[in-house]
């Protein structure tokens, strides 16, 4: 699943930040891998998408969130069964 | 530390305060200069020590990293991996609220060499959001001076007697060199056989410093000595280094959870979740827009309608001034200096200042609130396509008042492409000094009628210039974006800062900077520009010396003598023999030499265009334009006995005012922006270069 496919709310947690796309910043700016991520809202066009990243708040555009990969958390798995 | 000064550089992460803590320790001492052959400012602030040690601290852009993702962020790197300043030391500046991320930047300071304090900034919100941090153990596992500081509270008696937090934190920062720094990097194992082969030849370097040269050699070639050079020689496989890279950024994580889990303990059920909640109404895709519409709105009425009240309070005081100083000072060529030439030119710098101030007031109350990432987020999607920064809708909004306080507006755009692009494309928007020249234009050629019963023509036209002034400033976004490459790939990453309740003293100093960057800056340019054109318009041949007496004569013995006087002055001047000159350059536009003096007086300010035409057809000053109308409808060319205001010409001006860079100020303000004299020129180039294309494809097509 991609970051993109997130729901308004839902959980999940980072597991490819390391891809060669993505840039060093990202990590940098604590997205790392097994890092928890919700999807707070999104701009009017669609992207850029705007997280709780760990303990940081941050948007990111679409050229990133179509590329990270990430698994919904097991709260998530649990409600939507 | 004998040494009586010391230079430290204030490095941390954007939104952490930095500025406001540079604002507390230097005081209103500061210095804006630049770097060389870039547009980023450095700003520096000087402040002693109870021992009599001057301290300088210079104020580097925000970065997350060494590792630079924008132009500004790489004079970070540049300054302290090179040192050609001579830094002593570092004071870094972290946020209590996001210490993790902080930290890495901390960590490759450290590996840097560089003796650090660490400055926790915003501990007045640590009670309310359950943070608790032991200082001592900080100090003890990052072997560097720790100090929790809030730039927000540290005011009151306390800093007044020199005993509050602000003045034990300048007594600290000697403190940094007991300690000897902590090295991380080493224990990687990161650098591979590159490194590890020619790092014998560097016994004094530190393995970071090398790596670093390494791995961001194409950011400063240049700057590489000639020591150096064998780092360039080694082989770089881009995508190898990238991997270490990343392993370095989790190992450096991996070592500060564990420092930080000793240290640093937060109740997460004290988190309130505020700026979450209000973000879900300022960012809601209806709400959020309105409000944005709103806020833009304001900031617009601010600068279009409260700052005229006191731009015309400045008016009237130099006029009353001027007519003054005439009657009571004698009558000669330096009093007409001091009154038409140098007060009109300080009264020319002044009149901008109620816009700048009412506009960097908006921009800096935004900007503390943390407004102004939010519309990087609502309208980044919109202005990304033309190469602009979110942000840009700032300055090509406050366009539609003036050009002056819109590109200076553009300093808040963090990345210095986006930024300059919005500096260069400002100028189209059609400003409010256009507005009268298209009035008496639109009112000469344009017939007053309704269309479809119900559309005003007139209003249309005036519309469409200004829609055409828009999709121009976008346009040439387009094409500058394609042309102005950047080596750095544009990934959308922002971070959202916190809300916050505004400084007031940090909005005060941002207004103030502005105003003293802008008077002081472009301020002398606009000033020896009007004296220029004083003289040019006050001085002439032997015609203009003796005006009285050629006048005369002239009078009797033709018929197309003009009425008055002041108008034959105006003709035999330099500035009338200019436009005389250029005539032949503007009449394939459809222009006589007339309306090219109008056109090289109005590079003061383009409204002046119209008040030349009124001293040039001696009608005189007159508040409502009816005289100047008429006067413009019946001239005549005196060779083919044709009307000079044609249909024809009215588009062709019209079309050349929407594009050309008729204003001096705004060059001069560009000047000063970008600290070289190349982009104002390129702008004069092809605003004007399209101006005069446009009218006279008009022009020849129409007559």
């Amino acid at each position: 699943m991609k970051l993109k496919d997130l729901k308004i709310n839902q959980k999940a947690i980072i597991v490819n930040c390391q891809d060669k796309q993505l840039p060093l910043k990202l990590m940098e700016m604590g997205c790392v891998d097994g890092v928890e991520v919700t999807l707070l809202n999104k701009a009017p066009l669609g992207t850029p998408l705007y997280f709780m990243m760990g303990d940081t708040r941050m948007a990111l555009g679409k050229e990133i969130v179509n590329e990270l990969e990430v698994v919904l958390t097991e709260d998530d798995v649990k409600e939507k069964a | 530390m004998s040494k009586k000064k010391l230079k430290i550089a204030l490095v941390g992460n954007p939104n952490t305060g930095k500025t406001s803590l540079f604002n507390k320790l230097t005081g209103l001492h500061k210095k804006i200069g630049n770097y060389p052959g870039i547009t980023v400012n450095r700003v520096s602030g000087t402040f002693k020590l109870d021992d009599g040690t001057e301290v300088e601290l210079i104020d580097l852009p925000g970065t997350y990293s060494l590792h630079p993702t924008s132009k500004d962020e790489e004079v970070v790197l540049k300054e302290l991996l090179t040192n050609r300043e001579g830094i002593d030391g570092v004071l870094m500046v972290a946020d209590v609220n996001n210490l993790k991320r902080n930290l890495i930047l901390l960590t490759e300071l450290q590996d840097l060499g560089y003796p650090v304090m660490l400055a926790i900034n915003m501990c007045d919100e640590m009670a309310k959001k359950g943070i608790r941090i032991d200082v001592e153990k900080l100090q003890e596992l990052l072997q560097i001076p720790v100090i929790l500081v809030s730039a927000k509270k540290s005011k009151g008696n306390g800093e007044r007697k020199g005993k509050g937090k602000i003045h034990q934190m300048r007594e600290m920062l000697p403190e940094i060199f007991k300690f000897s720094s902590k090295k991380y990097f080493e224990y990687y194992g990161l650098t591979g056989t590159n490194i590890d082969f020619i790092k014998p030849d560097f016994p004094q370097e530190n393995t970071y410093k090398l790596w670093l040269l390494y791995t961001e050699q194409d950011k400063f070639k240049s700057l590489i000595d000639a020591h150096y050079k064998q780092i360039l020689e080694l082989p770089l496989d881009h995508s190898i280094v990238k991997r270490l890279l990343q392993k370095e950024v989790v190992k450096r994580y991996r070592d500060i959870n564990h420092i930080l889990k000793e240290t640093y303990h937060i109740d997460k059920r004290k988190a309130t979740g505020l700026t979450e909640r209000i973000d879900r109404i300022l960012l809601h895709k209806i709400w959020g827009i309105l409000i944005f519409v709103l806020i833009m709105f304001l900031v617009f009425q601010a600068i279009f309608t409260w700052a005229s009240i006191p731009m015309d309070w400045i008016d009237n005081f130099f006029s009353q001034t001027n007519i003054y100083l005439k009657a009571n000072l004698p009558d000669n060529q330096l009093t007409a200096l001091l009154t038409d030439g140098i007060l009109s030119g300080i009264a020319g710098v002044l009149i901008f200042v109620p816009q700048i101030t009412l506009l960097f007031l908006f921009i800096a109350l935004l900007e503390e609130m943390g407004y102004m990432s939010r519309i990087v987020f609502l309208m980044d999607r919109l202005m990304q396509p033309f190469g602009l920064s979110g942000k840009s809708v700032v300055p090509l909004l406050s366009g539609t008042a003036c050009a002056v306080p819109a590109i200076m507006s553009a300093r808040t755009i963090e990345n210095s492409k986006e930024r300059l692009i919005s500096m260069l494309v400002t100028p189209f928007i059609t400003c409010s000094a256009r507005l009268p020249v298209y009035t008496i234009i639109i009112a000469l050629i344009i017939p007053k009628e309704e269309s479809f019963g119900f559309i005003n023509l007139q209003g249309l036209v005036l519309f469409g210039l200004y829609f055409l002034g828009f999709a121009s400033a976008l346009l040439a976004a387009f094409i500058l974006s394609k042309f102005l490459t950047s080596k750095y790939k544009r990934y959308f990453i922002l971070e959202m800062p916190e809300y916050k309740a505004p400084i007031l003293k940090n909005v005060w100093i941002t207004v103030w900077d502005n105003v003293k960057a802008f008077m002081f800056g472009a301020g002398k340019i606009i000033v020896a520009f009007s004296i220029i054109l004083w003289f040019l318009a006050t001085h002439g041949g032997p015609k203009f010396k003796d005006a009285q007496k050629y006048f005369q004569t002239e009078k009797s013995a033709h018929t197309n003598t003009p009425s008055d006087l002041s108008s034959y002055k105006l003709e035999h001047s330099y500035l009338g023999q200019m436009g005389k000159t250029i005539e032949p350059v503007l009449k394939p536009l459809g222009y006589d030499w007339k309306i090219g003096i109008a056109i090289i007086t109005s590079f003061a300010a383009r409204e002046v265009f119209v008040s030349t035409l009124s001293t040039i057809y001696s009608v005189g000053a007159n508040d409502d334009d009816q005289l100047l109308r008429e006067r413009m409808a019946s001239e005549r060319n005196l060779v083919t006995g044709q009307k000079t205001f044609t249909f024809a010409v009215g588009i062709s001006l019209l079309l050349f005012y929407v594009f050309a860079m008729q204003c001096f100020s705004t060059l001069a303000t560009l000047r000063n922006e970008t600290k070289t004299w190349k982009w104002p020129v390129l702008v004069f180039v092809y605003m004007t270069g399209t101006a005069y294309i446009t009218a006279l494809m008009a022009y020849q097509f129409l007559k």
